[in-house]
């Protein structure tokens, strides 16, 4: 498909991508673009507003995953979630070569734009699973509370970890970066959109137990074998911020 | 007010019992994956690491002893009971299984790992350890995960009752010779530790035979067994001591043996100088060791013999190996087996992992190694690929250069100078640029390979 010079508009969901998926097969289209709603765009290119069709965007997804297979489904599904620029139309591209050339093309490591794809969804799968280590949680009136600031969009990869974790708790997770709450009451977790902002006193039980904990990690380090380097490498500075034992090391 | 007075007890308890358990090595979560449900918590297979301590470690669990009295007089542990330096104090178990579980709550840890000193006796000791653990797993239903060290000495029962609760048992080995144990730790005498040790490894057995015939049976000790020993507190060489790691995972069944550098605390005739450094970089070479043997399928006798038995300072086990065994490469990346190419320095598990299913779809080259993350600095020298059948020829010199471990740059000349000298590592002082050092160290190496 010879690229035309339109942009895909689109409302941000996985469903919202398979239908702009659908719209650049069954149209035979290939847009320049894909972007979501609202963000800064060209006045040189066409707009076309792709409408979120859930019939299609499923028969997308079987598509995918009959013909081709679960790991390039999950492949795709991982890599929604990541940071990548301009990953809608890479994964667009991937998606047209896989039925082109089969589902092999999935584990080409060696090929440039599955390199990258795998790099990115690498690039969640470390968040995510450093994320479920580093979060603090801070027990407000019997609910647990946690604040995150990810690069990526980690929640539906670690909602799974904390609702078994604690499932008969109630807790949530509120991601700073893109504005959405981990919710988990009652033996359900669900996501939603973070409006309201939060800001907490802690009681004097919860103080005891943050300095009992900040004690513990003062004391467990041995000064002969100090090392900054190695921590830093470990646990990059950025997670500090959320970490309240790192606070007055920072 | 009354609660000023409990929580000040309670760091302060805190302070000493983990100022105490420091040394144990231990501290994985991993090894056993249990999924949540009724009660609190979960854990995971491969072990979440919660946070990172200013020296670098993974801090996973709650690490603390029950108590840090004791009965013995150990010469390299702090807790000794001739050290009257130290304020000794207890858990109660009701006050460190409500502290595990606090912790647990705000994701500060995935278990607790409880370690004692001697208590009275071994058993007295044990029952204690115990009676925290039972709170724990039955008034808490908590199913994160721990850790609890056999006391060497401790009977059978004991050993029986602490496996149903705890996920990962360990009893430490302490030094590798008889001889170093009769003469540091004359209580902890051989059989006192390898009898419960034995024992552990046969009910886990046991229990895997059990669970094949009704997968509901309680479990012992799920995540396996472990151990550990000081390095450098005693004169046995490196071989003598990976040679008896071979030997305790081999009959044993352990799942790591851990290493721990000894850092002098106390000025004693038969321990290292109080000023002396703890061997760090030893500590690193006998884990690249013990990797090898585990993950690479490598014997002990191959990674060190009677003519080398201690660890090169300059170079990785692994280099050191290949650099001996020039007639076995090169290695073709299309077709070698995995075991084969495991054997390439610069290719690692996960390497010859994404090679071999690379190379089902196509034949490798150079730019193809790279882009999967082969460091092609090293491994250029013993691999052919497609369109190229000889390994990249260069000097003697050149290629001990590029093999050599920048992670000897970075530990310094002062690690450097605590290895013995032979015909290819030269002695050196701990004044000596460390530039120097690693000159002369690639004129050695190149002539003796």
């Amino acid at each position: 498909m010879a690229e035309t010079d339109t942009v895909f508009l689109y409302d941000g969901s996985l469903a919202g991508f398979y239908s702009c998926v659908h719209t650049a097969i069954y149209e035979h289209v290939m847009p320049i673009a894909i972007q979501k709603d609202g963000s800064a765009q060209s006045l040189m290119f066409f707009r076309n507003n792709i409408i979120t069709d859930n019939e299609r965007a499923l028969r997308v997804r079987n598509a995918i995953k009959t013909k081709l297979s679960i790991r390039t489904l999950e492949l795709i599904e991982n890599v929604f979630l990541a940071s990548l620029e301009s990953r809608e139309l890479l994964l667009l591209r991937f998606i047209l070569q896989c039925f082109e050339k089969g589902v092999s093309f999935t584990y080409q490591l060696t090929d440039a734009l599955v390199a990258k794809l795998i790099k990115a969804e690498k690039h969640l799968k470390n968040e995510a699973h450093l994320m479920i280590g580093f979060i603090r949680f801070v027990d407000h009136s019997q609910t647990l509370v946690s604040f995150i600031s990810p690069k990526n969009y980690i929640l539906p990869l670690i909602s799974e970890h904390f609702s078994d974790r604690y499932s008969e708790e109630s807790f949530l997770i509120c991601d700073k970066t893109n504005q959405v709450v981990l919710v988990h009451h009652q033996h359900h977790s669900q996501i939603v959109p973070l409006s309201v902002p939060l800001s907490l006193t802690l009681s004097e039980d919860e103080l005891h137990f943050q300095t009992l904990w900040r004690r513990f990690y003062q004391t467990i380090s041995i000064k002969e074998r100090e090392n900054h380097l190695c921590r830093k490498t470990h646990m990059p500075n950025r997670y500090w911020d959320n970490m309240l034992e790192l606070k007055d090391e920072m | 007010m009354f609660f000023e007075v409990m929580y000040m007890d309670l760091q302060d308890k805190l302070t000493i019992l983990a100022d105490s358990a420091k040394y144990d090595a231990a501290c994985t979560s991993s090894g056993v994956d249990r999924k949540g449900g009724k009660g609190l918590g979960n854990t995971t297979a491969a072990g979440i690491c919660h946070s990172f301590s200013a020296d670098g470690r993974c801090i996973s669990l709650l690490k603390v002893l029950m108590s840090n009295h004791c009965t013995y007089d150990c010469h390299y542990c702090i807790n000794r009971c001739s050290n009257d330096t130290i304020r000794r104090t207890a858990f109660t178990p009701k006050e460190l299984a409500e502290l595990t579980i606090q912790f647990y709550r705000r994701n500060y840890i995935e278990g607790l790992f409880l370690s004692s000193g001697v208590l009275k006796s071994p058993n007295n000791t044990m029952e204690l350890m115990i009676r925290t653990l039972e709170l724990l797993r039955n008034n808490y239903q908590f199913n994160g995960y721990i850790h609890a060290k056999t006391i060497p000495g401790a009977s059978a029962d004991m050993v029986e009752r602490i496996g149903l609760l705890a996920d990962r048992l360990s009893i430490n080995i302490e030094l590798p010779s008889e001889d170093s144990l009769r003469k540091l730790a004359p209580k902890k005498t051989k059989t006192s530790i390898l009898k419960p040790m034995n024992l552990i490894a046969k009910s886990i057995h046991n229990n895997s035979q059990e669970l094949s015939i009704y997968n509901q049976s309680p479990r012992f000790a799920p995540a396996g067994q472990s151990t550990q020993m000081i390095i450098g507190a005693t004169p046995e060489t490196d071989r003598q001591i990976i040679r008896l790691s071979e030997r305790l995972y081999r009959h044993y069944h352990l799942r790591r043996v851990f290493y721990s550098a000894y850092i002098p605390s106390i000025e004693d005739s038969f321990l290292p100088s109080i000023d002396s450094k703890p061997p760090l970089l030893r500590e690193h070479r006998l884990y690249q060791a013990d990797w090898l043997m585990r993950k690479y399928h490598f014997s002990a006798d191959e990674i060190l013999s009677e003519t080398m038995p201690n660890f090169n300072p300059y170079i990785d086990p692994k280099c050191h190996w290949a650099l001996n065994h020039m007639d076995t490469f090169p290695i073709d990346v299309n077709s070698a087996p995995i075991e084969t190419l495991l054997r390439v320095p610069g290719i690692g598990p996960v390497g010859a992992q994404k090679i071999v299913i690379a190379r089902r779809n196509c034949r490798l080259t150079l730019e193809a190694l790279r882009s999967l993350g082969i460091i092609i600095k090293r491994a250029q020298f013993f691999i052919s690929y497609s369109g190229v059948t000889k390994p990249y020829h260069a000097s003697r010199d050149y290629i001990v250069r590029s093999l050599i471990d920048p992670k000897a740059y970075t530990f310094g000349t002062e690690q450097l100078s605590l290895f013995t000298p032979n015909q290819s590592i030269p002695e050196i002082k701990k004044t000596t640029p460390i530039e120097h050092a690693i000159e002369e160290a690639v004129r050695c190496l190149a002539l003796s390979f």
